[in-house]
């Protein structure tokens, strides 16, 4: 399905996966330690919240059906700022997870300043000169204060890495 | 009242809580101002560094982090056309039309004048309201917080925007993320795929996190690398009079504040409804009932005050919900409450009685804070205006540290921070499906309520459902969930039919 497809289907898909995870919901449910200790056991909740969403999900395949009936094409934008720039999310998104599972190893100092260097590096606007020097020392001198002031003035724990930092 | 008035005004009026009260409304002010920043990211952001503080003072920071948070949204929506955030989209419909005639330093003062005045009479509220409310839940059983549950869920409907289903969706998901974990009555492990981190579940903090900051990042990071440079109008505020409007004006809005500050306050009371809805819809609502409907848009006050007013109404308002039943009126006071559970605090009608320092160091912050931001923002105007400027691509990795130290510092484990992140991809793709994410942390926060409520009173009955629909306080806010829920939907196909019409036309 090419986007096209995926634009005119957005809500009967939205639906769909609703329901996918409205009966894995419902599945797991089967799976919690039933109890006679009160009149409602633990599973109670989680079954009635799984066939609500199972049937809200019904629900919206019906709305999707009728939205991809009516869909008429909209004029894609033209010009380029309007169009959302899904490779900068795919790139920040991958730093955030590269910076999270980082933490443990290198420590909250090391991996922020990298992180910030990065980041401040990639979601700078096209065009705009990058001033190297400014991305260093705002990516070097946020995590020392942010480290100095959460660890010793706040008495807040950080991860700390191998290098005891 | 007076003595619990003066323990909350000795607990606040020290050096350190007038030093935070500054401190927050001015960074409050700030987070607002800048478009693609929010008051729910100033208290997420400014979150980690109350955990050392007293409870007193971490909730005065937070407090007045809100106050600035949601008016300070009104300098970028006058002077840029942005609003700085969704507290202030009716403000740009009068406010940045003032400014193109000229009226710029006028339609600052009109806004954070009345931005004053709404926040100071829904505190006067609050303060008569929230006690009072308290007091009468303080009787609740089960049977009746079950039902109240009942009905705050059924609001998730009307935050639903334009379509009820999703938002119901969105506040069952928020319900059965909220059933990971131990099961609080039977001690059940429930979806915890035996990871012993799972056990306790998410916690609040992390979610609220991920679902607003985090995926706020990621959808301006969308655009961030063709933002272009914001550049306000220039006001001169130096040569001004006063607050730029003069008296005859400022009587001639009276009725205009007391409607505006009525509805924002009722819009903030209903849970999880705040500013967002109460500006646009008081907007809505003054247009209708003036004299001259069709100057609104032109560059009038009468649209300004409306939003404004109503805007910061709905905080006292969102703060009754969550002070005298423990549930949030809006998403910033669901990070308040988060706060507060960090603290060792519950929010519900026993903190009138075990922590009423702390309940009345709140009404005399939102007072205090109320005068702060009336002073800090007109004054230091040129300061936040220059602040719009500050390139996003620093602050936006700058504000995701913060909320990394954030989660990490709740529970000192990285499982926190994981959790931020899978939320933050859950509110992204939210975005992207146009699904709200409000419905999601009532459901989140409402769900349990409900489901130990439930199951404690059937404990109490012995396994019979009669007491549900039996106790009158049960049954008033059954029947008012009904209700809200027959309107909601009613209201949407009104709506649906409405823009079917105008399309085929």
């Amino acid at each position: 399905m090419n986007l096209k497809g995926i634009v005119k289907y957005k809500e009967l898909l939205i639906g769909m996966v609703v329901g996918l995870c409205a009966i894995a919901y419902l599945i797991g449910s089967m799976f919690i330690r039933r109890t006679t200790i009160v009149a409602l056991g633990a599973e109670f909740m989680p079954q009635v919240y799984g066939f609500i969403l199972l049937g809200l999900s019904a629900l919206q395949v019906i709305v999707g059906i009728n939205a991809a009936k009516k869909y008429e094409p909209k004029k894609e934008p033209t010009d380029s700022t309007e169009k959302p720039d899904n490779k900068s999310v795919f790139i920040t998104f991958g730093l955030i997870l590269l910076y999270v599972a980082s933490m443990k190893i290198l420590g909250y100092t090391i991996s922020s300043i990298l992180f910030l260097f990065s980041l401040t590096y990639v979601l700078t606007p096209v065009g705009k000169k990058k001033n190297y020097r400014t991305m260093i020392i705002f990516s070097v001198v946020l995590p020392l204060i942010t480290s100095y002031l959460f660890r010793n003035v706040m008495h807040l724990g950080l991860p700390i890495g191998f290098l005891g930092i | 009242m007076l003595e619990s008035f003066i323990i909350g005004a000795q607990a606040v009026i020290t050096p350190m809580g007038i030093g935070m009260i500054i401190f927050g409304v001015t960074l409050g002010i700030i987070f607002g101002s800048i478009p693609g920043l929010s008051a729910t990211m100033a208290l997420a952001l400014f979150l980690p560094i109350t955990y050392s503080m007293n409870p007193i003072a971490g909730i005065t920071l937070l407090v007045s982090l809100y106050i600035g948070g949601i008016s300070g949204g009104l300098i970028s929506a006058i002077l840029t056309r942005i609003p700085g955030t969704p507290s202030s989209i009716a403000t740009c419909f009068d406010g940045y039309p003032m400014t193109e005639k000229g009226e710029g330093a006028k339609a600052l003062g009109v806004g954070i004048v009345f931005s004053f005045i709404g926040t100071l009479l829904s505190t006067i509220a609050l303060i008569f309201i929230s006690p009072w409310l308290a007091n009468i839940a303080i009787q609740f059983g089960s049977y009746e917080y079950f039902a109240v549950a009942i009905f705050s869920m059924t609001m998730m409907a009307g935050l639903s925007g334009k379509s009820i289903v999703k938002g119901l969706m969105s506040g069952m998901f928020g319900a059965m993320f909220a059933t990971v974990g131990m099961d609080s009555i039977g001690s059940v492990r429930r979806y915890t795929f035996g990871s012993s981190e799972m056990m306790s579940g998410f916690s609040i903090l992390p979610v609220l996190i991920g679902l607003f900051a985090i995926a706020e990042i990621l959808i301006t990071a969308e655009r961030a690398k063709h933002l272009k440079d914001v550049k306000p109008i220039e006001v001169d505020i130096k040569n001004i009079k006063g607050f730029g409007f003069s008296l005859k004006e400022f009587f001639e809005q009276k009725w205009n504040c007391l409607i505006s500050t009525f509805v924002g306050l009722g819009i903030g009371i209903l849970p999880g409804i705040g500013g967002g809805v109460a500006n646009v819809l008081n907007y809505g609502v003054i247009k209708n009932k003036s004299k001259h409907p069709e100057k609104f848009g032109t560059g009038i006050i009468d649209g300004l005050v409306a939003s404004e007013a109503s805007n910061n109404a709905a905080i006292g308002g969102a703060l009754v919900p969550l002070l005298a039943l423990g549930i949030p009126g809006d998403t910033v006071t669901a990070m308040l409450l988060g706060g507060l559970t960090i603290q060792g605090i519950s929010p519900g009608p026993l903190m009138f009685i075990q922590n009423v320092d702390v309940v009345y160091s709140i009404f005399i912050t939102m007072i205090l804070g109320s005068i702060a931001m009336l002073l800090i923002e007109f004054y230091g105007l040129r300061g936040f205006v220059a602040l719009l400027k500050i390139p996003k691509y620093y602050l936006l990795p700058a504000i995701f540290v913060f909320c990394v130290i954030g989660a990490f510092g709740i529970n000192n484990r990285i499982f926190d921070v994981w959790t931020v992140l899978l939320f933050g991809t859950m509110g992204y793709f939210f975005n992207k499906m146009e699904i709200p994410a409000s419905p999601f942390i009532l459901g989140f926060i409402i769900g349990p309520m409900a489901e130990i409520n439930l199951r404690r009173g059937l404990m109490f009955s012995q396994g019979s459902f009669m007491p549900f629909i039996t106790s009158p306080v049960a049954v008033f806010f059954l029947v008012g969930a009904v209700i809200s829920l027959t309107f909601s939907i009613v209201s949407q196909y009104k709506r649906n039919k409405r823009e079917e019409l105008s399309c085929s036309n």
